[in-house]
């Protein structure tokens, strides 16, 4: 895993701001996808800012349906008594999802802005359009 | 940015912070004009890529260590408190061997950032037993010879407490379920099975 700094965001602005400022930086907070990329290479930032404090964990019910926070883990969507007796489909759907260490982990927030899953994307020895444009795409001829 | 670049992933990322609609309610995410105009003077202060201090609350003790913020859970655990009863199977959050509890929840510690860690209480499997006293669960997998080479077996037994914590249902394939984060190479599932069911209480 490539080195970088890491900064710990106390209010979403700041953590906006610094984000925003950096092409190479990356939010992270469940780190499930994006650690794993790190690992591979595939994800190389020089600064982490880790948006796991902030107050974006709740979960609402609201007069129209439910409202999930950004940093809502996927166990705690799955198992909310609202969610579960009114959107059941989205409970039993995460209850499909990775395991039951990966939901304790994982954001609603991130599983929406998870990278491609794709072999090729994960592996950095070969080419990847989507990864690295205008390097081809390994998976075309198989 | 350049425009023509703006993807959906980069759209989400800049914009999608404050919260997610999650295709059951409408919600369209915005930014207050109060706090489009925090952006451009909160500035937030880093660390690293150098060691920096990092402290550990593991198995009720305090550890002050000096580590780079890539340093994942495991292996401070392992390399750095020699705390080797969580194992490094995949390193890819697949195989479960490396699961530890924070604050009480199952947690992958192999994508797991030790300075992330902070601030929670870890439990390993070395923080089970009360002395020469074992836990339960480790009693329960002995008596069913939950295991053959071993190696899955600190995190089947981390696992199979928060399973039994989060008061999961207790029969065989609910068990399996509830235990698919756990990966045993030897294929020891029913005596693993039999053992959570075992130390869960469950009725055979």
């Amino acid at each position: 895993m490539k080195a970088f700094r890491y900064a710990q965001a106390r209010d979403v602005a700041s953590a906006r701001s610094a984000v925003a400022a950096d092409e190479d930086a990356r939010y992270v907070a469940g780190g499930t996808n994006l650690v794993d990329l790190m690992k591979e290479y595939v994800e190389r930032p020089s600064l982490l800012v880790d948006i796991t404090h902030l107050p974006l964990r709740g979960i609402d019910r609201t007069a129209s349906g439910v409202r999930l926070g950004a940093l809502a883990l996927m166990s705690d969507v799955a198992d909310h008594p609202a969610v579960a007796r009114e959107f059941p489909a989205v409970s039993q759907a995460l209850l499909l999802s990775a395991s039951p260490q990966l939901r304790n982990m994982a954001t609603i927030g991130g599983n929406v802005m998870q990278r491609t899953r794709c072999a090729y994307f994960r592996d950095a020895s070969q080419p990847c359009n989507k990864r690295a444009p205008g390097t081809g795409c390994a998976a075309i001829a198989g | 940015m350049d425009v023509r670049r703006v993807t959906r992933r980069h759209f989400l990322v800049r914009a999608a912070l404050p919260a997610v609609a999650a295709g059951v309610v409408a919600g369209s995410p915005r930014l207050s004009a109060a706090a489009r105009a925090a952006v451009s003077t909160a500035v937030l202060s880093a660390s690293g890529p150098g060691p920096i201090p990092v402290t550990l609350n593991v198995n009720g003790e305090s550890h002050a260590l000096r580590i780079e913020p890539r340093v994942t859970l495991l292996d401070a655990l392992r390399e750095r408190l020699q705390l080797t009863g969580t194992k490094k199977g995949c390193d890819q959050g697949t195989c479960g061997a490396c699961t530890v509890l924070a604050d009480g929840r199952r947690i992958n510690s192999c994508l797991t950032l030790a300075v992330m860690a902070q601030g929670k209480a870890i439990t390993t499997v070395e923080g089970l037993a009360h002395g020469d006293e074992l836990h339960p669960v480790q009693a329960a997998f002995l008596a069913h010879d939950g295991f053959q080479c071993g190696y899955c077996t600190p995190g089947q037994i981390v696992s199979a407490v928060a399973l039994i914590a989060e008061k999961r249902p207790t029969d065989e394939a609910s068990v399996r379920e509830w235990m698919s984060g756990n990966i045993c190479r030897c294929g020891a599932y029913p005596n693993i099975v039999a053992a959570v069911r075992d130390a869960a209480g469950a009725r055979s």
